[in-house]
């Protein structure tokens, strides 16, 4: 029951409910009431975060069954992508951590970019290359890509601009 | 000193945090693009480990809990992917062959390269995800033996150019329908270049964060395949 859960804009609100419900529900003083606010507010991103961890979990069980090189976390893309497709899973039960975690998650690519550090030796060299071939592609990926797409849009009748919107 | 750091558990995570932070500040201060947060934080870091005597192990004994998170954040792109199904559904066959297409033509491309300037196998699929999120780029390069460490820097680097060549490289090539723009920039330069797809507007920043996954997982189809060949 979402619907339940304290919206986040109006605390004093959700406070003096929330202190009703604990009496009403359950006699126990204190200790009860802080136990239902944690039940209401806190278990919702502690159910997010199971699920996910969940299916985190589920990827790495195939990664290691299925004798391909595709790493874990793809699995459970496909996995979170199919539950929500099929409504297995609603959106609104792992929204607000998946948004949270996809947005810090440029830091979590500092420490692996870091190992640079051990791999010195092996790119100081070649250095030059690496920058002709990351740039290069670069263009023409983006190119070429914009090219086709246009052309398939204007061929199945899509005219750019306002009415995409 | 020296020997505390070395044993330190939470050294490595509040150094990546803060250098974090300072390149967005720096970021948020000038205003350009090549002062990703990502890439101040790594120079930095890599400059504080050096002069202060520490191996890459000491720093990454803190750090790791923040790589930790990666898998179960990747699988949360899921997420985004699944709110903008709708407008994936009503483009389908221009966004997927535009999509498709940027993912054969990168492998081509890197694949060509790689002959050219005869890059060993394992430099040839360090750089074969390069153009894709790094959640996914990485575990790709590390399933295929790659050298994760590079593959990042690789991304990034391609993202940051992205960032900011994008209005000129469409301007070349005269692309100028937002839904062309938005797949061109996504799956040629991810995350960092979605940023500026943002900037030109919102079916522009859509259509690139889209672009983002699908790219990605067609990648790792496309990198497996692409492994065996060189």
């Amino acid at each position: 029951m979402p619907q339940a859960y304290p919206s986040v804009n109006d605390p004093s609100r959700n406070a003096v409910k929330l202190s009703k419900k604990a009496h009403s529900a359950k006699p126990g003083g204190l200790a009860f009431r802080f136990l239902i606010k944690y039940d209401y507010v806190i278990m919702k991103y502690i159910r997010q975060i199971i699920i996910i961890l969940f299916i985190s979990f589920l990827g790495e069980i195939l990664n290691h069954l299925i004798p391909l090189p595709v790493p874990a976390s793809i699995y459970g893309i496909i996995i979170m992508f199919a539950a929500l497709v099929s409504g297995i899973l609603k959106t609104e039960s792992v929204k607000e951590t998946s948004h949270f975690l996809i947005d810090i998650m440029p830091i979590m690519f500092v420490a692996p970019a870091v190992g640079l550090i051990e791999a010195w030796d092996l790119i100081s060299g070649s250095l030059v290359q690496y920058l002709v071939l990351i740039i290069a592609s670069t263009i023409l990926v983006m190119g070429i890509t914009g090219r086709i797409t246009q052309r398939m849009l204007t061929k199945t009748g899509e005219k750019g601009g306002a009415d995409h919107a | 000193m020296h020997d505390f750091l070395i044993s330190s558990v939470y050294f490595g995570a509040f150094a990546t945090l803060l250098f974090y932070e300072l390149g967005v500040f720096l970021k948020k201060k000038t205003g350009l693009a090549i002062l990703n947060p990502i890439l101040v934080a790594t120079i930095a870091i890599i400059a504080l480990l050096k002069a202060a005597h520490l191996e890459y192990a000491d720093y990454n004994a803190g750090a790791k809990y923040i790589t930790y998170l990666l898998t179960p954040t990747t699988v949360c792109l899921a997420v985004p992917l699944y709110e903008q199904f709708e407008l994936l559904k009503k483009h389908h066959l221009a966004v997927l062959t535009g999509i498709t297409s940027s993912v054969i033509v990168s492998a081509l491309l890197i694949l060509g390269f790689s002959v050219l300037f005869g890059l060993s196998h394992e430099e040839y699929v360090t750089f074969l995800p390069k153009s894709i999120t790094t959640a996914i780029g990485m575990g790709v390069s590390e399933q295929l033996g790659g050298y994760v460490s590079i593959t990042v820097v690789a991304i990034i680097v391609t993202g940051v150019f992205g960032n900011i060549a994008a209005e000129v490289i469409l301007k070349i090539f005269r692309v100028t329908h937002p839904i062309a723009k938005g797949v061109a920039i996504g799956s040629a330069s991810h995350a960092v270049g979605t940023a500026k797809a943002m900037e030109l507007g919102e079916i522009e920043g859509a259509m690139s964060s889209l672009s983002i996954a699908v790219a990605g997982l067609l990648t790792v189809a496309a990198s497996i395949i692409f492994s065996a060949l060189y």
